[in-house]
Formats: structure tokens, sequence, C-alpha cells
């Protein structure tokens, strides 16, 4: 019989990768109240990134988180000039920005499927890379999802720790708590909105690189993980950061759990309805977000 | 000028001029000459489905039309020449509103003279009582499920085995593998939509009446991103063989995290996704020993179907699948025919494939019994990098193989 703790520990491998996405997206939510719907899209390309480069080169997955954070960053830069900026400069509330770059970033979401469709059509990639079984405490683990896991809880510590002690994480902080003081001391808004915008899209890349040693490869496997983000992001405090980690790390615990006490087929259900009983108690919440 | 009877004179005259004009539109026009087949489908370009699409389905129209153009078009009673065929094709995303919506569109608005049917079961259900209601015959090759058997469709041909016939062929299989070697813990997994559902439910019951011990019957969404939970499970039950009602996207999950976990049963069954020439490809020898439903051994399958294959590379650098592909591509062979024999007449041609023979397709000669194929290949399995069909034992090629163990 499957010990809990082996259902258990599954879950919090899963939390930690949820983590990261959500981490990326709140980041982009809290400071400038952008909805990204392509989220999970920039996941999917730094998946493909780390499948192309290990089937290619023969490069392993965790040296291409090194090429892949970069790229997508870039890729961050280029879509904040482009599209975001424009966005905000037409947006004249910040609830005019929040429909906008929902409708935007739908549109957006659909562009880069099909061009990845396109580019490597729809057949499922799949690679194996360090499919090691590793057992302790009466529980067996693939070592690529232990080190998924590890490396997901690295970037998103490092994540929370540059937002709390960094100069430029305090600057995006401050931004948050209150744009127009924050511009009187002097912070660079649109600087620092780009530059938290690319780095929202680097943490989706890194997260679809790890997800690729898990996971099959298709130009649609980004949307399940955007929805998964938006949860997580409400779940744990919007612009909450600390609150996204343990948010994310506490849905793939339940989803597991709830899984293995119930039916596979009611995964959502009860995904759903953890985030429906969460928000009836907690409405901004577990951490109460900005 | 206020004469009242120039007024009522005008009045009059206009009038006429109206009723005249418009009883010259309504003169029928003179029929414009026909000068293509216009042939509509939707199919799933995008979405869950599109893997499936790609592997097996619309790459054949595409070859098919090519084929026939290239000879001049098709042929069609009752018009002396040669008619090229012209597509008219949308993308239902693997939605189904959308595939519903757009196929009636296809029919009362783009007016195309036949359709070809969307991709998978559900999709098929949805669009087979409008092909029914505007009388356009219909070749389903994806298409396995109970309720479509009991509409009754006159116009809905099936492609694929019944549900009674892909259920018969699995207990089969599992019969045989159990004749080889002991073999009693079984595990039924299916994936949540029209397909998994129905042929779980079918199967089911048939797998515990022929003695099987029936340790996990469980299901799972369609784009489930993770199932080792389930494997894990099967693994500490001591499962010897997974029945895994699955479809592409889920029967590459199984079989990657099934290698992860190094999970060994005699037999798995994965019932859509084997097939595929990118299943081979993304597992290599690790494919041989797994078993899917339908399949087609083109090397056993005479020259048309070596041609068939040869040409499906040609054009689009992958082998069509060991499942459905040929019996799309010998459909629109056996269409091909009945255009020839009937004309463009729709109620002619559903005549037609529900009574007649068309030989020389990739598949033999082509026959429907009570609009359904007969007879189908329903089980299969990969052999030493061939694709052989198991079941039933009248179209087997080979006797099937322990599934040997996973090789990293």
């Amino acid at each position: 019989m499957q010990s809990i703790f082996d259902i258990a520990v599954g879950g919090l491998i899963f939390g930690g990768l949820y983590a990261v996405i959500a981490m990326g997206l709140n980041l982009q939510y809290g400071l400038m109240h952008i909805l990204n719907l392509g989220h999970g899209e920039f996941l999917m390309l730094g998946a493909y990134l780390t499948f192309w480069v290990y089937a290619l080169l023969g490069l392993s997955p965790v040296l291409s988180l090194f090429l892949s954070g970069p790229t997508m960053f870039g890729i961050g830069l280029l879509v904040h000039r482009t599209l975001i900026s424009w966005l905000v400069r037409k947006s004249e509330t910040a609830e005019a920005l929040e429909n906008n770059s929902l409708l935007v970033s739908l549109g957006l979401m659909f562009v880069i499927q099909n061009l990845a469709l396109m580019a490597w059509g729809s057949n499922i990639r799949t690679y194996t890379y360090l499919d090691q079984q590793l057992g302790f405490l009466g529980a067996t683990f693939t070592a690529n999802r232990l080190l998924a896991f590890s490396l997901a809880i690295v970037i998103g510590l490092a994540t929370y720790f540059f937002l709390q002690r960094a100069r430029l994480g305090k600057a995006v902080r401050a931004l948050m708590q209150d744009q127009v003081m924050a511009q009187t001391v002097g912070i660079k808004t649109v600087q620092v909105h780009a530059l938290t915008f690319a780095f929202g899209v680097a943490l989706a890349g890194l997260a679809g690189s790890l997800v690729s040693m898990i996971v099959p490869l298709s130009p649609f496997m980004g949307l399940p993980f955007t929805i998964i983000a938006f949860i997580v992001i409400i779940l744990g405090g919007l612009g909450n950061i600390l609150g996204s980690l343990i948010g994310g790390l506490m849905l793939g615990l339940v989803e597991k759990l709830g899984i293995y006490f119930t039916a596979p087929d009611l995964g959502y259900v009860i995904i759903y309805g953890f985030f429906i009983i969460v928000l009836l108690f907690w409405p901004k919440g577990i951490l109460k977000g900005y | 000028m206020g004469n009242p009877r120039n007024r009522v004179l005008l009045t009059a005259v206009v009038v006429v001029a109206l009723l005249a004009l418009l009883a010259s539109a309504c003169q029928p026009a003179k029929p414009a000459e026909k000068q293509s087949v216009r042939i509509g489908f939707v199919t799933s370009k995008t979405g869950p489905y599109a893997e499936g699409d790609k592997a097996t389905q619309s790459p054949n129209y595409y070859l098919w039309r090519d084929q026939v153009n290239a000879k001049g078009g098709l042929e069609v009673k009752g018009v002396g020449k040669r008619l090229p065929v012209e597509f008219v094709e949308y993308d239902d995303k693997s939605d189904m509103e959308t595939v519903v919506r757009l196929f009636e569109k296809l029919i009362t608005d783009d007016k195309v003279d036949l359709v070809l049917p969307p991709w998978g079961t559900a999709h098929n259900v949805a669009v087979a009582p409008i092909a029914d209601k505007y009388g356009y015959p219909i070749m389903g090759g994806t298409a396995i499920a109970l309720t479509l058997e009991k509409m009754n469709s006159k116009h809905f041909f099936g492609l694929a085995p019944k549900i009674a016939d892909i259920s018969q062929g699995l207990v089969d299989m599992l019969l045989a593998a159990k004749a080889q070697a002991p073999l009693s813990k079984v595990a039924l997994v299916n994936v949540a939509d029209t397909f998994g559902i129905e042929v779980a439910q079918f199967a089911g019951p048939k797998i515990k009446a022929a003695g099987f011990d029936m340790v996990i019957e469980k299901s799972y969404p369609l784009g489930v991103a993770d199932l080792s939970p389930l494997l894990k499970e099967a693994m500490s039950k001591g499962v010897e063989a997974w029945v895994g009602i699955a479809y592409p996207p889920d029967s590459f999950l199984i079989t990657k995290q099934a290698m992860e976990l190094n999970f060994n049963p005699r037999v798995m069954y994965l019932a859509v996704g084997p097939q595929f020439a990118a299943y081979k490809q993304a597992f290599g020898a690790n494919a041989d020993g797994i078993f899917g439903s339908i399949f087609w051994a083109p090397h056993k399958a005479g020259p048309k179907a070596k041609e068939y294959l040869d040409a499906h590379v040609k054009a689009f650098g992958y082998e069509p699948d060991r499942g459905a592909s040929a019996y799309f591509f010998a459909s629109l062979q056996a269409l091909e025919q009945a255009i020839g024999r009937v004309g463009l007449d729709r109620d002619k041609i559903t005549q037609e494939l529900a009574t007649k023979e068309f030989p020389n397709t990739v598949v033999g000669t082509l026959k429907f019994k009570n609009n359904w194929i007969t007879p189908v290949a329903t089980t299969g399995q990969w052999q030493k990098g061939q694709s052989e069909v198991i079941t039933p034992k009248e179209a087997a090629t080979a006797t099937l193989i322990t599934k040997p163990s996973w090789t990293k």
C-alpha cells in the first residue's frame, strides 16, 4: 500500500513547481496589475528550449536553466517594451489596465501557441533525464522530480530574498505598496516595471525547464499551468510573494492527497473546491495580499 | 403640382415598375457550371486533440486530394470531365461547441457537396445527428462509442471497430496472454472522455467475467499532467496487465512515467497512442511489446499498403499511424469510387456506401455491413519494430509476446 508520506511528498514536489510559476505571475500582477493569460506559454517556451538543447546538444537540463532563464528574461523585456508599455500608456485606470491586459494576453497566448505549433508541430515530445529511483523513509522518487523540486525551492527562496534584501527588490516592493510615494523617492517606475515583468517571464521559463523533465511537452501544455498560477496567486494573496510560495506548496499537497483519497478524475474538483473554501474564509488569500 | 389624379398615376407607375423589377430578379438564374467538388471538414488543428488528428486523420485528406487532383480531379458520373477536389476547412480547437457550430456552417452556409469527419469519438457523436439531418454521408474513423451505434444513423458510417468488438478484442488478448503464462491482476484505467468512458464501461464487466482480478478501476481527466500516483499504486498492488483506455497525451505520459518508475507489467495496453509514428520515435525499442487498439500491419497488407506508406512519408515526413490512418485513406478511395459510379447525389452516394463493395483500397476491399466496416483489426502490438495485428483471430498477423523490460 502506498504510504501517505509518498503521496504527500509527491504533492510537495508539484507544489514547488506551482509556486515558481505563480511567483512570476504574482510579480506581474502585484506590481503592475497586468493579468497575463499568456504566462503558461512562456513556461512552454522554456520547456521546449530545454528539450531542444538536450536533444540536439546533449546539454543537461540543469545547465540549460542558465540558458532558459536569461533567454526568457530577454523575451520578457521585448514583450514589455512592445506590448505592455503600450497597454500601460493606453489604460487610464488600474482597472482598465487589468481588463485590457486580460484581453491582449489572451491574444498573445494564441499567437505563441500557434507559433510553437508551426515551428515544432503538435507531436508530443519527451526525453529521459535522471530517471533513477531514489528511496528514503519508505517512499520512492524519481531523481528528476527531486531535482526539480529542490531547484524550484532554491529559485523561490532566491526570489523572495531578492525582494526582501536587494535594492532593486525593495524598489519593486515599494512600487507595489505605493506607486506615487515610490516615485517621489526617486525610484524609476518604467525601468523597474520592465525588469519585473521580464523577471516574471523568466520565472515561468525556468519553471518550464524544470517541468520538462517530468511531463511530456506539447504546444498546448501551457494553459493548465496558467490556470494553476492564477489560482495560487489568489490563494496566497495577490502581490504577496511568500504567499505564492506557500500557496503553491499547499495546492500541490491538497491536490495529490485529495486525489489519493478520492479519485484521479476529481483532480480539478479538488483544486477548485479547495480554492473556494479558502476564499470563503480568507477572501484576500492566505497571506492577505495588497 | 397637387393634382391628385397625377399623383395616383405616378404611384401606380412606380409600383408596376418595382414589381417588374422584382419579377425579373426572381427568374431562376442559369445554373453555373460545376467547376469542382467542394468537400468540407472541421478538424482539431489546435488543442489537446491536435496530436491525434495530425497523426491519424487530416494528413490523409490532403494526400488523397493531391493524388486525385494530380490525375485531373474526380471522375463524376453524369459530368463529362474530371472535377478537381476543393477543400473548405476549419479548426475546431478541440472544442465541442466549435465543431458543432462550424460543421453545421459547412452544410448550411458554405453549402459544400460532401463532408469529412472531425477527430475523436466525442466530436463524431456530436456531428452525426447533423449529418443525418441534412443527409450528408460521413465516414468516421476515430469514433468508437455505444452512443454512436445506438443512433442507428443512416448517414454515419463507422470505420473503427464497434465498442463490443474492441472490448472483446481486449479480453481475447488478455486471455491469450493468460494462456501463455498465469495472469490475474488487471488495472483498468481510462481517460474521462466519451471514448474512454464508454469502452471502460463495456470492457470492465467483460474482463471480470473472464475471471481476471480487477484490482484498480479508475479514470483521470483529459490533459492530466501526472499519473505517477496511479502507476505507483499499480506497482504496489502487483498489477500484471495495465489496460489503459487512453488518448495520445496520456498514453505518452503513462509510457514515460512507467519507464521512470520501472513499472513492467506483462501487458501494457494503451488504446490510442502507440499506433502513432511519433510514439515509435519517442520511445524507440521500448515501444516493443506495447498493445494498442485497431492497428494495421502494412508490411503484411499488400503492395498498395506499402505504396500508401511511402507516399505519406514523402508528403509529410512521417509514417501514417498504424491505426485509423489507413482506414481513412481507404474510405476516401471508396468515396472516389462511389462518386464515379453514382455522381454527386448524396442520397445515391449514401446508398452506394451502405450496400456495395470497394476493391483496391489500402486495406483491401472495403465493405460496410449495417454501416459499420467489416472486418477490422481490434488489437495490435509492436513487435521488433513492426506493427502486428493480434485480434481478431481472422485478421491476426502474429501471436502476442510478453512485454520486454524497459531498456534505458
